[in-house]
């Protein structure tokens, strides 16, 4: 554990060497509009567990009819228990009790490293490893029963050097009650402990609760041109030693392309 | 008669009312394995918009399996 700290910090520390060189150009932490690009893409995930106690996650298209989310949005990978496809709602453009439609779910699914499989004599830090280590796969794709009404966001793959920078989007609960989607603009880092795993430096330590799944989009602004607003990850995860950097899983091709596929198709046996 | 219409109509309103369960799979895709789940297909409408809306007011923001630092715990 210790080491892994340790490498979480060297990543910060490079990471708030680009954030210094960046501060001659700062970038305010602003409510979100989800009238325009990209935000028109992007909703409240809503779902129950078995106590029939209600959450809300963050979530976003990227395909008519696909949503990309985290995968602890859908399912609690310590228990093990799925979250109810059956009432499981996306809301569209949410923002002050509004949405521009309603989205019933079809299926979800994730990729199997996100729920280990542990062995029953595990020792208790090796299964505190298992699920950090899951937490690289910490993304989700639902399908839903109709199409898209605003479009929806392009993904990038294995994107390590093209992008520096991207801004992290979300309903946290803890800025005007989730209610409005927040934007917050950050630096990009690789963890230097896992290879499927980014760290985002932002400036808003309460861009937490809410965000998860919400989009980390390079180049993000309204207009829609040919490489604008490209997902390059999803909020998975903060730590209490570290408020303003936020975890997230790296996207391979292979893998995501596969769940993507899989998903697109209404999950087949 | 009447009897028996009367527990036909408990009975037939009991079975629609039992919440279709949503299935589970793991599978192999393009060599990678997945887990997904499947709402079931012929479930009811559901609740209405404004009543969704509500249960969207009202629900908490999602706590991941790791934790998040202390100010996201105000409730929504």
């Amino acid at each position: 554990m210790s080491i892994y700290r340790w490498l979480v910090g060297l990543a910060v520390a490079v990471a708030m060497s680009t954030v210094a060189a960046a501060e001659d150009n700062p970038q305010p932490l602003i409510a979100g509009n989800p009238a325009v690009a990209p935000l028109k893409w992007v909703g409240l995930l809503m779902f129950q567990n078995a106590k029939n106690e209600t959450f809300s996650c963050t979530a976003q298209f990227i395909a008519p009819r696909v949503l990309l989310t985290a995968a602890h949005c859908v399912q609690d990978n310590q228990t093990g228990e799925w979250y109810d496809t059956n009432k499981m709602y996306f809301f569209l453009q949410y923002q002050n009790d509004n949405a521009s439609d309603i989205y019933k779910v079809i299926c979800t699914g994730h990729l199997a490293g996100y729920a280990p499989k542990i062995a029953a004599n595990a020792t208790d830090d090796q299964k505190e490893q298992a699920f950090e280590d899951a937490m690289q796969y910490d993304y989700a794709m639902i399908l839903v029963n109709h199409d898209s009404i605003t479009g929806h966001m392009k993904v990038d793959t294995e994107w390590l050097g093209k992008h520096p920078a991207a801004v992290q989007i979300g309903y946290p609960g803890a800025i005007e009650g989730g209610m409005i989607v927040q934007r917050d603009p950050g630096v990009l880092a690789l963890s230097l402990s896992r290879p499927n795993e980014v760290i985002l430096m932002h400036a808003n330590p309460n861009m937490t609760q809410g965000t998860s799944g919400g989009a980390w989009i390079a180049n993000f602004t309204n207009g829609e041109a040919q490489g604008n607003n490209v997902i390059v990850g999803v909020t998975s995860f903060g730590n209490p030693s570290w408020p303003g950097i936020t975890f997230g899983p790296y996207f391979r091709q292979d893998t995501f392309g596969s769940l993507f596929d899989y998903v697109s198709k209404g999950c087949p046996k | 008669m009447r009897g028996l219409s009367a527990f036909l109509t408990v009975a037939l309103t009991s079975a629609f009312a039992v919440s279709a369960h949503a299935e589970t799979r793991s599978v192999s895709w393009q060599g990678q394995a997945i887990e997904a789940s499947i709402a079931e297909p012929t479930r009811d409408l559901g609740p209405s918009r404004e009543e969704l809306m509500k249960m969207a007011h009202d629900a908490k923001p999602a706590l991941p399996t790791r934790a998040f630092p202390g100010p996201s715990q105000t409730p929504k």
